[in-house]
C-alpha cells in the first residue's frame, strides 16, 4: 500500500498539505504558549502606561517652537504612535572645547538648546523592559529618530520610568 | 458523523476545521497583545507656508533665486511649492571663546545664510505633513530645485493655515 495516494492523501485519507500547516500552527501555537507560561515566569503588562524622556541636542529655537505638549510621536516610520508629549524642558546645550594648553572644558553653546521632552507612552512592560509599537523596545541610552506632523529629530531615550 | 476520510457528515475536513480554529485563536492573539492603534486625523489640503534654510552660501547666491517658480524636491523630482519669499542673513558659525569658556555663534565675512519662504497645499495627519508625498517637518534635511538653482538645506519654520 502507498503512504501517500495520488491524491496527495496520507494512506488515503489525511492531505498531506493540511498536515503540514497542521505541524506549522501548533507548533507556533507551543512556541507562543511558552513564552506566555514558560518557567521564568515573565511578567507582562500589556497596554501600561509608562514614561519615557527623549533627550535632543543640540537644537536651536526653531525646533523648539515646533514641539507643544499633547503632540504625539512616532518613530520614523513607524505606523503606531509612541505617546504624546506631557513636558518640555529646555536646557543649554553643552559642548566639549580645549584650551590651547590642550585642556578639555564643557562649555555652553550660545543660542544652541538641550530639549528633554517627556512622552506619556501606551505599550507593553515586560521583565525584559519596555515595548510600544508591539515589539519595539526602548532602553535608556536608544537613539532614536522620532517625529510629529511638525518637526522631526534624532533622539537618545534619556529615562524610562513607570511614574511622570 | 465523521466518515472513514475523516470528514464531517462527509463534506468537512476535520483537519481543515482544526487549522481554521487555530487561526482565528492567532488573530485574536495577535490583536489582543498588540500596542494600541494611534487615531489618525484625517487628512486634508492644508495651505502652508515653510521655509528653508541654505547654508554657507556666497554674497551674489540669493540672486539667482526668484518669487513666483516652483520648487521640487532635486531627488525624486517632487513639486514642493511656489517660492513666495527669499532673503538672506550673515552666516553664522560655532566658535570657541576660550577666554569666556563659551561658544559663541559668529558671523563669518564672506558667506550668507538664505531662506526660502515657500506656499504650498499640504496633507496633515497626526504623524507628518507632506506635500505630496514628499515630508515637510522642521528639522528635515531637504535637497530642492527650481529652474534657477539647486542646494540641499533645512526646513526651519512651517506655519499653517495662512
Amino acid at each position: 500500500m502507498m503512504i501517500i495516494d495520488k491524491q496527495g492523501r496520507i494512506a488515503g485519507k489525511v492531505s498531506v498539505i493540511d498536515l503540514a500547516l497542521l505541524i506549522i500552527l501548533l507548533g507556533l501555537a507551543a512556541g507562543f504558549l511558552y513564552r506566555q507560561f514558560s518557567v521564568t515566569k515573565t511578567v507582562q503588562l500589556a497596554n501600561a502606561k509608562f514614561y519615557v524622556t527623549l533627550a535632543v541636542e543640540p537644537v536651536r529655537e526653531y525646533s523648539i517652537d515646533a514641539i507643544a505638549v499633547e503632540d504625539v510621536f512616532y518613530e520614523q516610520y513607524a505606523t503606531q504612535s509612541m505617546g504624546k508629549v506631557v513636558a518640555i524642558d529646555k536646557l543649554e546645550a553643552k559642548e566639549i572645547i580645549k584650551k590651547t594648553n590642550g585642556e578639555p572644558l564643557y562649555v555652553s553653546m550660545e543660542d544652541k538648546y538641550r530639549l528633554l521632552i517627556t512622552l506619556e507612552c501606551s505599550g507593553i512592560v515586560r521583565d525584559t523592559g519596555y515595548f510600544v509599537n508591539g515589539n519595539t523596545q526602548l532602553s535608556e541610552g536608544s537613539d532614536l529618530r522620532v517625529q510629529s506632523n511638525k518637526v522631526f529629530c534624532a533622539a537618545r531615550v534619556e529615562t524610562i520610568s513607570e511614574t511622570i | 458523523m465523521l466518515d472513514k476520510n475523516y470528514r464531517l457528515f462527509g463534506r468537512i475536513s476535520i483537519i481543515d476545521i482544526v487549522l481554521f480554529i487555530l487561526l482565528v485563536v492567532f488573530v485574536f492573539s495577535a490583536r489582543r497583545f498588540s500596542a494600541p492603534q494611534s487615531v489618525a486625523a484625517a487628512p486634508g489640503d492644508v495651505a502652508i507656508r515653510y521655509t528653508l534654510e541654505l547654508q554657507r552660501k556666497l554674497p551674489d547666491y540669493i540672486n539667482k533665486i526668484q518669487t513666483d517658480t516652483d520648487i521640487y524636491d532635486n531627488l525624486r523630482g517632487y513639486y514642493i511649492g511656489r517660492i513666495v519669499d527669499v532673503y538672506d542673513e550673515p552666516y553664522l558659525e560655532d566658535v570657541p571663546d576660550h577666554d569666556n569658556e563659551i561658544i559663541r555663534r559668529v558671523p563669518v565675512d564672506g558667506l550668507r545664510t538664505v531662506y526660502v519662504v515657500v506656499e504650498a497645499a499640504a496633507q496633515i495627519t497626526e504623524q507628518t505633513t507632506t506635500v505630496g508625498s514628499y515630508e515637510i517637518l522642521v528639522g528635515k534635511d531637504v535637497f530642492v530645485r527650481s529652474k534657477d538653482f539647486a542646494s540641499s538645506g533645512f526646513v526651519v519654520i512651517v506655519e499653517r493655515d495662512i
